[in-house]
């Protein structure tokens, strides 16, 4: 009879710098001579950033700090910006530091109902057109996707409803919006939209009803497709015990289908916030629209590359925290789960 | 709406139902009557159209022609008589359909709460209570993924339990389990007849399950009920050819 064999721990590998590097970068010539070259180019091209970097004229940005941010805001308004970034900065890092601490969810959606309500007060008596630079850039992103999320999760349901018309109408607006470019959508917002409404409505508005719109059919196929990827099982499990048709979209279909929606989701939003440097088409002054305009002054004539690449990583920098912010998400939903 | 049901009808009635997908005729004039408290074992080959039977009785599956009346409501396109008949129907199927991102009690509750409109403690402690008849009361706190597929599918007994159904589907609840956990389901499912008195349609392979619990077999081959009658009947004596080529094949595995 065999005796029980007892459990062995695994065996330890001992990984130094040194070896790591030996099996990833140098094993064999072809990756040896593949290193070495890469790391040749790299430390040509850094040399030449650096020197760049140093010699630049990084004036443009930092005599303009103010313009960046909040673009040709009134002087006696600013103060109101200043507290409302303040307010927004003050709540991330508490939701940073309340959900390592495993504060309720309810607790946080009330801190940032607050700040938002707080915001609009301080907002209250800034026209539209007045804001401008990167305050205008997140203003637009933070609208059009906070009104696209709802929007588009209605259309998403809608274009898998088994009434013929909503799902007609549905697909038909997904379609139409996905067969034209984001420029042109904000060009034709910005020029027949004023048809309607008159001159009163303003510029950054249109753009905003027009990124919207855009946004939203996006989100409604992203929608779609998380719906679709929760099993039939599910719904006929839900409807068995005898949940209805929406109960069992709420309380089974949707929370499965947003977790599996968040990368796509995501992905979405942060080409939203990228794309709002597409308004300086209709004459918007955001983040590169300041940009614009600073590059037409004459002692910023040849500043170009300092400007662009102001503005790359302050996109970069945003963009990367969503995706960060996102991941984290994830991580947590998947917890307790396949 | 009050049952029409008077002493000695059936509380499950087919007459004649017919279903399609598509062109293939998977029904074929389909008739039965389960009365209260009996257990029917339904057996046949694959593609019989067992399962799709059990389904048309919870209208998962809309049947295309004949009558189909559950506890004196018949089913049709009235959405009133369908939530009413699943209500009164718990289902169980063979890959558990538990919800994944709720965990074990929540499984449970979610129906009463939202359907029944129970309070959240009434429908929780009737859950504890259910988890504890299946045997895993420890398990509440648990999402379906930690569990093993024998107790995931006793929380989903549970789950269909708790809307306290007057009749229990089965469709065929061990055929996705490993074979070491197939009998404490199985024990579930007698628990149920015996001591609740449940009327149950099991469709299922495991003829010993059937030779000690069923009241009646039915046997289904190519959309149709090719014989029916009591376990002891079925198996010692079929009179059909069908039968006994079925029964030949599932019994010397």
């Amino acid at each position: 009879m065999a005796t029980l064999a007892a459990a062995l721990p695994p065996p330890v590998e001992r990984r130094t710098p040194l070896t790591w590097a030996h099996r990833n970068l140098f094993d064999g010539w072809l990756n040896t001579t593949l290193t070495l070259s890469v790391l040749g180019f790299l430390w040509w091209f850094g040399g030449i950033l650096w020197r760049w970097a140093l010699a630049a004229h990084w004036s443009v940005v930092t005599d303009n700090l103010r313009l960046w941010v909040v673009g040709l805001l009134p002087l006696p308004l600013i103060w109101r910006a200043w507290w409302a970034g303040g307010l927004m900065l003050a709540a991330a890092a508490l939701t940073l530091v309340g959900a390592r601490a495993g504060v309720r969810p309810r607790a946080l959606f009330g801190l940032w109902g607050g700040t938002i309500l707080a915001v609009a007060w301080l907002f209250s008596p800034i026209r539209l057109d007045q804001i401008g630079g990167l305050y205008l850039t997140l203003l637009l992103a933070a609208v059009s996707i906070g009104a696209s999320f709802p929007i588009g999760v209605l259309v998403g349901i809608g274009r898998t409803s088994r009434l013929p018309v909503v799902r007609l109408f549905c697909t038909a607006y997904i379609e139409a919006i996905r067969g034209i470019p984001l420029i042109t959508v904000l060009l034709w917002f910005s020029i027949f939209v004023s048809l309607l409404s008159g001159e009163s409505m303003p510029r950054v508005a249109r753009a905003m009803i027009g990124m919207t719109v855009f946004a939203s059919a996006y989100v409604a196929e992203i929608m779609r497709a998380g719906i679709q990827s929760v099993g039939r099982g599910q719904t006929e499990a839900a409807r068995a015990v005898g949940l209805s048709g929406w109960k069992t979209m709420l309380f089974v279909v949707l929370p499965q289908a947003f977790k599996n929606m968040i990368p796509a989701l995501v992905g979405q939003f942060i080409s939203l916030f990228k794309d709002t440097s597409l308004t300086v088409i209709i004459g918007l002054s955001d983040l590169l629209g300041i940009g614009r305009s600073l590059l037409a002054l004459p002692e910023y004539l040849h500043d170009v590359r300092e400007v662009y690449v102001f503005a790359l990583v302050v996109f970069f920098l945003f963009s990367y925290l969503m995706s960060a912010g996102s991941r984290r998400l994830e991580h947590k939903l998947g917890l307790g789960e396949r | 709406m009050e049952p029409i049901r008077q002493a000695g009808q059936p509380i499950i009635l087919l007459e004649d139902v017919h279903k399609w997908f598509g062109r293939l005729h998977v029904l074929r004039g389909i008739s039965l009557a389960v009365r209260a408290g009996e257990v029917v074992v339904v057996a046949g080959p694959s593609g019989s159209g067992k399962s799709t039977m059990i389904r048309c009785i919870n209208r998962l599956e809309a049947h295309n022609r004949g009558r189909i009346v559950v506890d004196g409501i018949e089913l049709s396109d009235d959405l009133r008589n369908i939530d009413a008949v699943r209500s009164e129907v718990g289902m169980v199927f063979q890959s558990f359909n538990l919800f994944p991102h709720l965990t074990a009690l929540d499984n449970i509750a979610l129906a009463p709460v939202q359907v029944r409109r129970w309070p959240r403690a009434r429908a929780e402690r009737s859950a504890r209570e259910l988890l504890d008849r299946v045997g895993i009361p420890e398990k509440a706190g648990v999402y379906p993924a930690q569990l093993s597929g024998g107790q995931q599918q006793r929380v989903a007994i549970a789950r269909a339990l708790a809307m306290q159904p007057k009749i229990m589907l089965f469709d065929e609840p061990t055929s996705a389990l490993d074979p070491e956990m197939i009998q404490e389901v199985l024990d579930v499912m007698k628990g149920l007849a015996r001591d609740m008195g449940m009327t149950m349609v099991v469709v299922t392979h495991e003829m010993g399950f059937a030779r000690e619990v069923a009241d009646r077999m039915v046997f289904m081959d190519e959309g149709v009920i090719v014989e029916e009658g009591t376990p002891a009947h079925f198996f010692t004596s079929p009179k059909e050819e069908r039968t006994k080529l079925f029964l030949s094949k599932i019994l010397h595995q």
